[in-house]
């Protein structure tokens, strides 16, 4: 299968990362689009609509500079309704990440020093 | 009079049976017969039953007057009088033993025997009624409940009524002998004391109970009053003793008695104040633990008002009460309130009540009793668990703030915790991310990815200490 998936991250490393793990994975292709902050994520999350390549899944930081996590799912809610959002962060149920839920999130992907292991959790979700 | 008196002639000599008959109805008597043998005589006077027998003395035949008045007398009470030539005056004397109303000695003139008549009449219609009283008295005694006895001045008895034998088993004879028979030996001097008393001073006496023994030696409780008897002149005659048994009554009163000593060893040693009022809340009773509560002597509560041991607000509530009370009627149940009592030092004391108004058989009321208990260590308590209370809910307020207290310190702790954790994952997953991607390139020696191994697991320990302190593993611990 092709998926595509927008990262939305203020760490350059993580966006580097990802995409080499997944990379990685026999079973499917993935095109991955990535986000410095919430704002360059909703302006590419809309672009790709536009355009016809909306993203299979996004994931979402919660802190980040510019807009935060929470912030940037309100906006790609309101705009798609329909957008598939998972957090991407440390296992925690903090009141930020309630938040996000309550815009719309549908889970939390947790970020791990075991990427293969978060790819595995990516493709559960995307297969699901 | 009333009715013509009937009289029987008996005289022999027919001459003065006709000038007699003539006599006795000129005076205006009716005859009703005339006989002239002793045997006609008891015949006529049995058929014609006369008022009275005028009889000679001397007849002709078997047997003379004093025979035949004999006879008459065996049979029927009627009065006869003898008439008698002077020359017969020896016979006189036998004459005697029949009681004869009156002689005539013949000669005599009309009036004299009208005297005689009239006189053996009055005594024998007086005779008749004296026999009736006694008959009359005679039966009231003997169907009396009470027993009986008539003793002479010397103390023997000279009448016993049937019930003493039934009941005490003496016979009449035995009791003849003195004056109470059945007087129980412990008794006795007292008893003797009486009755010397009596016979010495002629006095009666009054409800004298004594213990008393049957002739099987049952024991009876018994009762005797006794009066002096005496003659016209005022003489000491004798005494009339009536005794009652009162078994059943002693019986009764020493199980009332032992009923009510009970009650007072429970009254006079309770540690409650028991009291008893009458209708006019004044003190009739009250135990030895009221004294000691509210400090007056038991002489200085009786008679007193449980008005003088509380306040007037009190006595109004008191008053309330008591109506409300008898509005009710008999009601076991009573009443129990807390009020305050004068102690005699002038201090309030709180005081318990438990008090219930006392009816008689008919439902009226009688009088109040009631139970006092001294609940100022009670009151005390209260006020001290009261106090207790309070501080123990400042204190659980205390400790309340001072979770919250420490809640929100835990709060600021977590927050810091997971922010600090939050922030650093991402660097451990970027780590870890290059970690495996240099151990994943084949141009590395094995020395060198030995050591690029330790800072994975490194990498990896810092990921699982994160991760539990995110979940609050350390707070909880700490906790």
């Amino acid at each position: 299968m092709e998926y595509s998936i927008l990262i939305v991250d203020d760490e350059e490393a993580i966006l580097k990362l990802l995409p080499l793990f997944l990379a990685m994975n026999k079973k499917h292709t993935f095109t991955v689009y990535t986000a410095i902050n919430g704002a360059v994520g909703v302006e590419t999350y809309t672009k790709q609509v536009s355009e016809g390549k909306k993203p299979d899944l996004v994931l979402m930081d919660l802190r980040m500079p510019v807009m935060d996590g929470v912030e940037a799912t309100i906006r790609i809610m309101v705009n798609d309704p329909e957008a598939n959002i998972y957090l991407f962060t440390a296992y925690a149920k903090t009141e930020v990440e309630r938040e996000a839920y309550d815009a719309g999130a549908k889970g939390t992907i947790n970020k791990s020093a075991d990427w293969t292991k978060t790819v595995e959790e990516i493709v559960n979700v995307l297969e699901s | 009079m009333a009715k013509k008196a009937r009289i029987l002639i008996v005289e022999d000599e027919a001459i003065v049976a006709e000038d007699l008959e003539m006599a006795v109805t000129n005076i205006g008597y009716e005859v009703v017969g005339r006989a002239a043998s002793a045997k006609d005589a008891v015949k006529k006077a049995l058929e014609a039953k006369p008022d009275l027998v005028l009889m000679d003395i001397v007849l002709r035949g078997v047997g003379n007057g004093i025979d035949a008045s004999h006879e008459i007398k065996k049979k029927m009470g009627i009065p006869i009088i003898f008439l008698t030539a002077y020359s017969d005056i020896e016979l006189i004397d036998r004459a005697k033993s029949t009681e004869p109303y009156a002689y005539l000695v013949k000669p005599f003139q009309e009036r004299q025997l009208l005297a005689s008549i009239e006189m053996a009449l009055y005594k024998s219609r007086t005779e008749e009624a004296l026999r009736e009283s006694e008959e009359r008295f005679r039966t009231i005694v003997e169907t009396a409940p009470s027993l009986l006895m008539i003793s002479d001045a010397e103390g023997n008895n000279i009448y016993v009524s049937p019930n003493c034998e039934e009941f005490t088993g003496y016979t009449q004879e035995e009791l003849q002998g003195r004056v109470i028979w059945w007087v129980h030996e412990d008794d006795m001097p007292k008893a003797d004391e009486f009755f010397e008393r009596t016979f010495r001073e002629s006095v009666g006496c009054r409800d004298f109970e004594y213990k008393a023994v049957k002739k099987n030696g049952d024991l009876w409780y018994a009762s005797s009053s006794w009066d002096p008897l005496r003659d016209e002149e005022g003489n000491f005659k004798g005494i009339v003793f009536q005794t009652i048994d009162i078994t059943e009554h002693k019986r009764a009163e020493a199980a009332l008695r032992k009923s009510e000593e009970k009650y007072h060893f429970l009254a006079d040693n309770m540690v409650e104040g028991v009291w008893q009022l009458n209708l006019d809340f004044e003190f009739t009773y009250v135990n030895p633990s009221i004294t000691q509560m509210l400090g007056f002597t038991q002489e200085e509560w009786i008679g007193s008002s449980l008005f003088d041991h509380c306040s007037s607000e009190d006595r109004e509530f008191i008053l309330n009460l008591a109506k409300d009370e008898l509005k009710k009627g008999p009601d076991p149940s009573g009443e129990t309130f807390e009020m305050q009592l004068l102690h005699k030092n002038g201090e309030r004391i709180d005081v318990e009540i438990t008090t219930k108004i006392l009816f008689d058989d008919e439902g009226n009321p009688v009088g109040t009793q009631g139970a006092t208990r001294d609940i100022t260590e009670r009151k005390r308590a209260e006020e001290k668990l009261k106090r207790l209370t309070l501080s123990l809910q400042e204190h659980v307020k205390e400790l309340e703030e001072s979770k919250r207290q420490t809640a929100k310190a835990y709060s600021l702790r977590e927050y810091f915790l997971k922010e600090t954790s939050h922030r650093i994952i991402t660097p451990v997953a970027i780590i870890g991310g290059y970690t495996d991607l240099l151990l994943e390139s084949s141009n590395l020696d094995d020395n060198l990815k030995q050591k690029l191994r330790i800072v994975r697991e490194k990498d990896a320990e810092i990921q699982q200490l994160v991760n539990d302190s995110l979940a609050g593993k350390y707070l909880e611990e700490e906790e």
